[in-house]
């Protein structure tokens, strides 16, 4: 803005210094009227020329007044305008930046925190499935001794079955055989026997 | 203070002193004695046939009800030993009946100087063995022996004898079932047959 008023008075300052030039040395424009053939073809015919100073001095002073503020205005706005933007921008790549930045740092959180969990649920893993083959392996070491007592238990229980028939059988065949082969001479005898080696019936 | 026991053992020796003075009076030793089997037959029988036992100890049968089924079931009986029951059965004591015969054993062997022993064998005993039991035992009780001989089968062999409630089993089949706890206990233990 400051720019324009000193350009606008720079010209100014142009235009008034060759007008005052120009309206100084008359003489010199009027010397030679009638050597219009000389520097008279140079030379400006000073009634069109006042007249167009004064037009040019009016249109500058309109254009200095009106036209210039509201191109600077346009140019200023323009600028701010593109300014803002570029500020926006700036502060948006910035933002998408530290947004990114901040994504990465999650994402290594995450990975990290990921893994961690992958490994703990490793350790987990590892850890049931050694509880469960050891309760597995005790489990089956349980059943596998009670399936021998087991077994034992039975295998004694036959034999004592079996032996305790054998003993029936035995003594029912010596009861038979008794029964049947004594006499009643001899069974008198094994009488008198008993009755000699019978305890007293007087005895406490 | 008599307790309950004393006092049903008095009154089962009343009824047994009743009995056997009855029986003595009549018949001597012999219808004593031939009482006292017929006593031990009936509480054999009391206690296989429980029915019975039931019947005379059921109060809701009146006191004539259960007299006169005693009397019935125990026709055969001696007539003293029919009355002593129908009048336990009136009173509902027939349960004191193995009371009432130790009592009895008890005025047989205090009273006639007697102890009746029991002798169980597989044969009908000789007079021979008849001696040798005799001796024994008298010189084992201190008094006079009266036999009561039964021959029972089951016992194989050997000889059973009983009194004053002490009992020697010198039977075949029982030494056959002592072996055969002894047989079964060894197995059982681990030995060997």
């Amino acid at each position: 803005m400051k720019a324009n008023k000193n350009m606008s008075a720079m010209l100014g300052t142009c235009i008034i210094s060759a007008s005052a030039a120009a309206l100084a040395v008359p003489s010199l424009a009027f010397a030679d009227d009638g050597s219009s053939a000389g520097i008279g073809a140079i030379m400006p015919n000073m009634v069109e020329f006042i007249p167009m100073l004064v037009a040019f001095i009016i249109l500058w002073i309109v254009l200095a007044k009106f036209g210039w503020p509201a191109f600077n205005r346009i140019l200023e706005q323009r600028k701010s305008t593109i300014a803002d933007s570029l500020k926006k921008s700036e502060e948006a790549r910035v933002e998408s930046e530290r947004v990114l930045a901040e994504y990465k740092q999650q994402l290594n959180d995450a990975k990290k925190q990921s893994s961690l969990i992958i490994s703990e649920a490793k350790r987990a893993g590892e850890a049931a499935k050694a509880d469960i083959t050891a309760q597995a392996q005790r489990e089956a070491d349980g059943m596998i001794e009670k399936a021998r007592v087991a077994i034992e238990t039975e295998k004694k229980s036959a034999i004592s079955e079996l032996q305790g028939s054998v003993v029936d059988i035995s003594t029912a065949v010596a009861s038979k055989l008794i029964d049947q082969d004594l006499s009643d001479d001899e069974h008198r005898k094994l009488i008198e026997h008993y009755v000699d080696e019978a305890g007293s019936l007087n005895a406490n | 203070m008599p307790t309950n026991r004393q006092l049903a053992k008095q009154e089962a020796d009343i009824y047994a002193e009743t009995l056997f003075e009855a029986q003595n009076k009549a018949g001597g030793q012999d219808a004593v004695l031939e009482v006292r089997a017929q006593i031990e037959e009936i509480i054999a029988y009391n206690r296989s046939h429980v029915d019975l036992t039931d019947a005379l100890k059921d109060m809701s049968y009146s006191p004539e009800q259960r007299k006169a089924l005693v009397e019935h079931v125990f026709a055969d009986c001696a007539s003293t030993l029919q009355s002593m029951l129908g009048v336990m059965a009136e009173r509902g004591d027939i349960d004191m009946l193995s009371r009432v015969w130790n009592g009895y054993n008890r005025e047989i062997a205090e009273k006639l100087h007697v102890v009746v022993v029991d002798v169980t064998t597989r044969v009908a005993l000789d007079d021979h063995l008849r001696k040798v039991i005799t001796d024994k035992v008298s010189a084992d009780l201190g008094s006079n022996i009266v036999l009561r001989e039964q021959v029972d089968p089951s016992i194989l062999g050997g000889i059973v004898m009983s009194a004053n409630g002490k009992r020697i089993d010198a039977s075949v089949a029982s030494l056959i079932d002592r072996a055969r706890t002894v047989l079964k206990q060894t197995s059982s233990d681990g030995g060997e047959c």
